[in-house]
C-alpha cells in the first residue's frame, strides 16, 4: 500500500501540470456567465452569516459576547469541510469520461478540486480577518498560526472527499445522505452556539463529533485570540491524519476498479 | 524485456463483469429481491505478443473482438486482469479524439488542458501553441468556447494537438477514419511523419486497404484471443477468410452469434 501512495504521488507530480490546469478551469468555469462573479461565492455566506445572526442573537437571543464574530469563525471553518467533501465527492464520477479515455492518476481529480474549493475558503478567511476590524475583535499573534490550522482542515477534508469520491462511484446515494448528514451533523456541533450550552452529559456526547475540534480549533485566533491547547492540537492533528489514511486507503484500495463502475 | 522492444505483454487478460438486468414482468421478482446476475465476460485472454520500436503494427478484427481493449489496456486505462505488459517509452493514445475538451472553456485553454493530458508540460505546449494553432486553422475561434465550435472544428482542434506530438509510442484506435476528405488526407500525412520520426505504432483499424499500406505486422484478434500474429498481406488474408467464415452462416444463426 505504500508503494501504491508513492508511485501515486509521483505520478500526480509527473502530472502537476494538469492539477494546474485543473485547479485553474475548476475556478474559472465557477465563475464565467455571471455577472458578480467572485462575488457570489462571498456574498452567499455573508448573508447566511448575516440571517443567522440576526436570528440568533435578536430573535433567540443567545447571549455571548461578540456573538457575530463566534458565529462567523465557526461558519467558515464548517464550510471549508462540509462544501470541499460534498462537492468533491463528485470528483470521480463527474470526471468518467476523463477517466475512460486517457490515463491519469486518479487522485488527481478530488485533489484539484479541493485545493480550488480552498482557494476559496482562504479568501473567506480573509474576509473573516477583515470582520475582525470591524466587530472590534482582539487581534492577536495567535493569528499566524491560521495558515498550519488551515493546512490541518485541508488534510481532514482531503481525508473525507477522498473516502466520499470512492464510496460514491459505487453506491450513487452518496451525496443525498451525506448532504442529510451535514445538515443534522450542523446543528449537532457547536457552530450556532458554545460547548457550555450543553449539560455534562449532553457535552460528552457532543465531544464525539470530530467536526467539533476543528470548529473550536479555528476559532482561537479569531475569537479567543489564545493560543489552542497543546491537547486540543494534538487531537485535531490526529483526527485530520486518521481521517486522511483511512480517506487514501480507501482510494487507492479502489481506484483500479473505478473504471468498471463508470 | 529486451531493449529493442517498446511493448511486450504474457498472458495479458482483461476480464469484465456484465452485470444483466432482469426486465419487468415475468422476471420482476428477481428486482425485488434485488438479484442481479454477474457474468464474467473475458475480452482478452492469453494475449502474448510484442512490438519491436519504430514497427507498425496493425491489429484487426471484427467488432468486439477486443480491439480497443487491447489498446485500452496498453494505455494503462484498463488496469489487467491476469498476465504482464511491459511498456518501454511514452506513449500517446489517440483512442478517442479531444478526450479531455471541456466545453464551457475556450479552444486555446483546451489546446493546454489536453495537452497537459498527454502528459505534457505546460510550457512544451506554450513552444507550440502557435504551430497547432496554424495546423487547426482556428485562430479567429481561438477565445470561443469549446460548445460552440461545430463538429468539423472540434475534429481539427483535436487533431492538431496531437500533431505536435512526439511519442515513442502511438496507439491509434480508428481515430483517423472520420471527417472529410482532406482530414483524412492530413491525417494519412500524419500518420507517416510518426512512423518516419521512428515511434512504434499500434494501428486499430477496419480498412484493411490502410493496414495493407502501413503495416509490416498484423495481429488478428477474435474473441479475445490473437488468431494469426505475422506479415500483413498474410495476416489480411487470414483475417479475409474468417469474415468469409462468418458470412457464410444463415441469417437467422448470424443473430444468435451477435448476442
Amino acid at each position: 500500500m505504500l508503494n501504491k501512495f508513492i508511485k501515486e504521488i509521483s505520478e500526480i507530480y509527473s502530472f502537476r501540470h494538469l492539477l494546474l490546469n485543473l485547479i485553474k478551469s475548476d475556478i474559472k468555469i465557477r465563475y464565467k456567465n455571471s455577472f458578480f462573479g467572485f462575488l457570489w461565492h462571498l456574498l452567499n455566506p455573508l448573508f447566511y452569516l448575516g440571517i443567522l445572526a440576526l436570528v440568533f442573537s435578536q430573535i433567540i437571543r443567545i447571549q455571548m459576547e461578540n456573538y457575530v464574530l463566534f458565529l462567523f469563525a465557526g461558519l467558515v471553518s464548517w464550510r471549508m469541510i462540509q462544501q470541499t467533501s460534498l462537492i468533491a465527492t463528485h470528483s470521480i464520477v463527474n470526471n468518467q469520461e476523463l477517466i475512460k479515455k486517457v490515463h491519469t492518476p486518479k487522485l488527481i481529480f478530488p485533489l484539484a478540486t479541493v485545493i480550488s474549493q480552498f482557494i476559496e475558503h482562504i479568501t473567506l478567511s480573509l474576509i473573516l480577518f477583515i470582520f475582525l476590524f470591524i466587530l472590534k475583535g482582539k487581534i492577536s499573534p495567535v493569528l499566524f498560526i491560521t495558515p498550519f490550522m488551515i493546512f490541518l482542515i485541508f488534510i481532514f477534508s482531503l481525508g473525507l472527499s477522498l473516502f466520499f469520491a470512492t464510496i460514491h462511484v459505487y453506491i450513487r446515494d452518496t451525496p443525498h445522505m451525506m448532504g442529510i448528514a451535514f445538515q443534522a451533523l450542523f446543528f449537532l456541533t457547536p457552530i450556532l452556539y458554545p460547548l457550555s450550552f450543553l449539560s455534562p452529559g449532553m457535552e460528552k456526547f457532543f465531544k464525539l463529533n470530530p467536526f467539533y475540534y476543528f470548529i473550536e480549533y479555528f476559532r482561537y485566533p479569531f475569537y479567543y485570540a489564545k493560543i489552542p491547547s497543546g491537547e486540543l492540537t494534538i487531537i485535531v492533528c490526529a483526527i485530520s491524519l486518521a481521517t486522511f489514511s483511512l480517506g487514501i486507503y480507501t482510494f487507492l484500495r479502489n481506484k483500479e476498479s473505478f473504471i468498471f463502475h463508470l | 524485456m529486451d531493449k529493442n522492444l517498446s511493448i511486450k505483454t504474457e498472458n495479458l487478460g482483461i476480464r469484465f463483469f456484465l452485470k444483466h438486468e432482469y426486465q419487468k414482468g415475468e422476471k420482476g421478482l428477481r428486482i425485488f429481491q434485488g438479484r442481479i446476475k454477474k457474468e464474467e465476460f473475458w475480452a482478452l485472454r492469453n494475449v502474448n505478443f510484442e512490438a519491436i520500436k519504430g514497427e507498425v503494427l496493425g491489429i484487426i478484427g471484427v467488432n468486439g473482438s477486443g480491439k480497443s481493449t487491447l489498446l485500452k489496456s496498453l494505455a494503462k486505462i484498463l488496469p489487467l486482469s491476469e498476465g504482464k505488459l511491459w511498456v518501454n517509452g511514452k506513449i500517446a493514445p489517440l483512442i478517442e479524439l479531444g478526450a479531455g475538451f471541456n466545453p464551457e472553456l475556450t479552444g486555446g485553454e483546451n489546446i493546454f488542458l489536453s495537452g497537459t493530458l498527454l502528459g505534457l508540460s505546460n510550457e512544451t505546449i506554450r513552444k507550440n501553441y502557435y504551430k497547432t494553432i496554424d495546423f487547426s486553422g482556428l485562430n479567429k475561434f481561438l477565445d470561443i468556447p469549446l460548445k460552440n465550435y461545430s463538429s468539423g472544428m472540434l475534429t481539427r482542434l483535436a487533431f492538431s494537438i496531437v500533431a505536435n506530438l512526439e511519442p515513442d509510442i502511438v496507439l491509434i484506435d480508428e481515430v483517423f477514419a472520420v471527417g472529410d476528405e482532406p482530414f483524412q488526407q492530413k491525417s494519412f500525412k500524419r500518420i507517416l511523419k510518426f512512423i518516419e520520426k521512428g515511434s512504434t505504432l499500434l494501428i486499430v483499424s477496419h480498412d484493411l486497404n490502410t493496414i495493407a499500406r502501413l503495416c509490416k505486422k498484423v495481429i488478428v484478434l477474435n474473441e479475445g484471443k490473437i488468431q494469426f500474429n505475422g506479415e500483413a498481406s498474410l495476416g489480411i488474408d487470414y483475417y479475409k477468410n474468417l469474415l468469409e467464415g462468418i458470412k457464410s452462416i444463415p441469417s437467422e444463426d448470424m443473430e444468435r452469434i451477435d448476442r
